[in-house]
């Protein structure tokens, strides 16, 4: 087990007024074979060393090939799943410290909308108990309270006030989705995990939705940690984006810089294999070849040499550092050393 | 604000309550029949023309309207066959809706903390629920039987100690899937407590599986109830139960027909309506189906 002190850090960021800040955060997952005799056999490094800010008001993007670590590193964020090693600040306290106030706090401070608005939503529960779930748990109100606030959510959200009584089976995926944005925003949280929340939708129905989102950001000051593979909507929300490959950042920048000019060849190639918004757009063509090496088992180095077109003798051997090469823009890639 | 997705249309027009009534779409004809099965087990005593066990030999083997004292014949030993059924319901209800009741509660429970709680929770509660279905239940009636004495409760234990495995089993695998939905994992991100959970958003979504054991489950304690009875574990020998009357009927099927096939015909009835009873109970509960129509 390469065990190395957080070499994603980004030096130089520092993490001074950040609502949310994952320091060195690791998840292995140990893997056992037999049944009555187990024993442990391996160890998947989900996640393996995660540095990042998620500044107030802003949102931090993760992309990356399905199996990056992107999920698993929001559900510790969420208090789903605890780090093997690292620790997560909320408001500059560690969550591992947390005293049961905080923690209560904190779950209403921090929300989630996930991916399939089909299984988002209790089929048995009428809208507005799901979207009253979250004020019901965290706030004591009068009946009459919650009434109102079910409806005032339902209206920023675009839906109707009437549509409360119904049951999630009588909307669709969009409106589905803007009940679930309804419930995040119930308890007026600092900060709501999104994840993948437009790609079950309708692309017809996508800018909307992200329209929404990016309207209620600024109307409440929200935090997003957004986790996407369409490269597309994280251009379009992100203030800052995180590169994920085999459960380490390998570039972090604002969109404009990363789009413009990425650096690590896996960015590149990621960029490259995403449809142009010009078919005659000229581009930097990158294929990859072979597939992503299983977590089980990752290769030394840098995780992404024996698909890299660029790679040297020590990217088989020395882990490479994430740096800041211009201001705001960090790569882990030995070419720019 | 683009509202393309959104449907304009306003809430559901207000119903009187015969409407409201009528929408519902009860199950008349289960619904009179359990009532009836209710009304004999509680009024046995008023409804039935005869005392259910006493002897008259010299009338015994009446044939169905033979005789206008006896509606639908007597048995071998000459007692009423209608007061015996009216009687027979209230075993009935006594003992298998009391057992299926206290099973369906109590492996229901089982099954939603085995299969939410998970881990050594969950492997301690299968091991166990394993031994109780692997368990013969004549052999564990017999058991019952010594400790306790031969009687209602003693059936009532006997049979709810091999249901509530049955519903625990079936529950948990329903969980499982149940949990796995993001809106549990959501609640569990929000705080909403584990009791909360398992009320509002696990146990709702697992009822339909419950309805449809409940009302599978009916029938076979009738006829466990009548085999535990016919093995002289259960209740004494000719005490009115539709089960043992048609194990007694059995013996002298050819000669008198009618003494199985109108317990026969009773348990069928009683069975099939609660299955309808479940059906409808389960489409009720589900709200896709309850506005679709």
């Amino acid at each position: 087990m390469a065990a190395v002190a957080s070499p994603t850090a980004a030096e130089g960021v520092n993490g001074d007024g950040a609502l949310v800040r994952l320091e060195g955060i690791r998840r292995h997952f140990p893997v056992y074979r037999g049944n009555l005799l187990r024993r442990r056999t391996g160890t998947v490094k989900a996640v393996d060393g995660i540095s990042i800010n998620i500044m107030p008001g802003q949102t931090y993007s993760l992309v990356g090939e399905s199996g990056c670590g992107k999920t698993t590193t929001s559900r510790m964020l969420l208090m789903a799943d605890e780090p093997t090693d690292g620790s997560i600040y909320f408001d500059s306290r560690p969550m591992a410290q947390f005293s049961g106030a905080e923690r209560r706090n904190f779950r209403a401070s921090v929300q989630a909308v996930f991916q399939d608005p089909w299984s988002s939503l209790n089929p048995r529960m009428r809208v507005d108990q799901i979207i009253s779930e979250p004020l019901i748990t965290h706030q004591r109100l009068s009946r009459s309270a919650v009434r109102s606030q079910v409806q005032e959510l339902l209206q920023v959200v675009g839906l109707h006030p009437f549509h409360a009584e119904r049951y999630p089976h009588e909307f669709s995926g969009g409106q589905r989705q803007r009940i679930a944005i309804a419930r995040a925003l119930s308890t007026r949280p600092k900060l709501i995990v999104l994840d993948e929340p437009v790609s079950a939708l309708d692309v017809s129905i996508r800018a909307q939705i992200l329209n929404l989102l990016k309207e209620l950001q600024s109307s409440y000051e929200l935090s997003y940690l957004l986790i996407a593979h369409n490269l597309a909507t994280v251009r379009y929300m992100s203030h800052t984006v995180g590169v994920m490959y085999l459960g380490k950042i390998v570039e972090e920048a604002p969109p404009i810089e990363l789009f413009t000019d990425p650096q690590h060849p896996y960015t590149k190639a990621l960029i490259s294999a995403s449809l142009p918004a010009h078919p005659r757009q000229q581009r930097e063509e990158i294929v990859l070849t072979g597939e992503v090496p299983s977590p089980l088992n990752p290769p030394g180095g840098c995780a992404f040499h024996p698909r890299c077109p660029f790679v040297m003798e020590r990217c088989s051997t020395d882990l490479p550092v994430m740096r800041e090469h211009q201001p705001g823009h960090a790569t882990a890639c030995h070419l720019y050393d | 604000m683009a509202t393309s997705d959104l449907v304009l249309e306003n809430a559901q027009p207000q119903l009187s309550w015969r409407g409201r009534l009528a929408e519902k779409r009860l199950p008349w004809i289960p619904i009179a029949v359990l009532l009836v099965l209710l009304a004999c087990a509680a009024f046995a005593h008023w409804l039935a023309p005869h005392d259910p066990t006493s002897l008259n030999v010299i009338n015994s083997k009446l044939a169905p309207f033979e005789s206008r004292e006896h509606l639908l014949g007597t048995d071998v030993l000459g007692r009423d066959m209608l007061s015996r059924l009216i009687y027979g319901a209230r075993t009935t209800v006594q003992i298998s809706v009391t057992a299926l009741a206290l099973g369906a509660v109590i492996g229901t429970v089982i099954g939603l903390v085995s299969g939410y709680w998970g881990s050594w929770a969950d492997a301690v509660l299968m091991r166990i629920t394993d031994a109780a279905l692997g368990f013969p239940t004549i052999l564990l009636a017999l058991v019952v039987v010594v400790i306790m004495n031969p009687g209602p409760p003693a059936i009532i234990l006997a049979v709810l100690l091999t249901v509530w495995a049955r519903f625990a089993r079936m529950i948990r695998g329903d969980v499982l899937t149940v949990k796995g939905y993001d809106f549990v994992t959501l609640a569990r991100i929000t705080g909403v407590k584990a009791p909360i959970i398992l009320w509002r958003h696990i146990f709702p979504n697992v009822a339909n599986t419950l309805m449809v054991i409940t009302s599978l489950m009916v029938g076979q304690i009738i006829l466990l109830e009548a085999a535990l009875s016919f093995l002289g574990l259960g209740l004494s020998p000719g005490a009115p139960a539709w089960g043992i009357m048609v194990a007694e009927g059995q013996e002298v099927i050819l000669d008198v027909w009618w003494l199985s096939l109108f317990p026969g015909v009773a348990i069928t009835v009683v069975v099939l309506a609660f299955n309808f009873f479940g059906d409808w109970l389960r489409d009720y509960l589900d709200p896709k189906l309850r506005r679709a129509r």
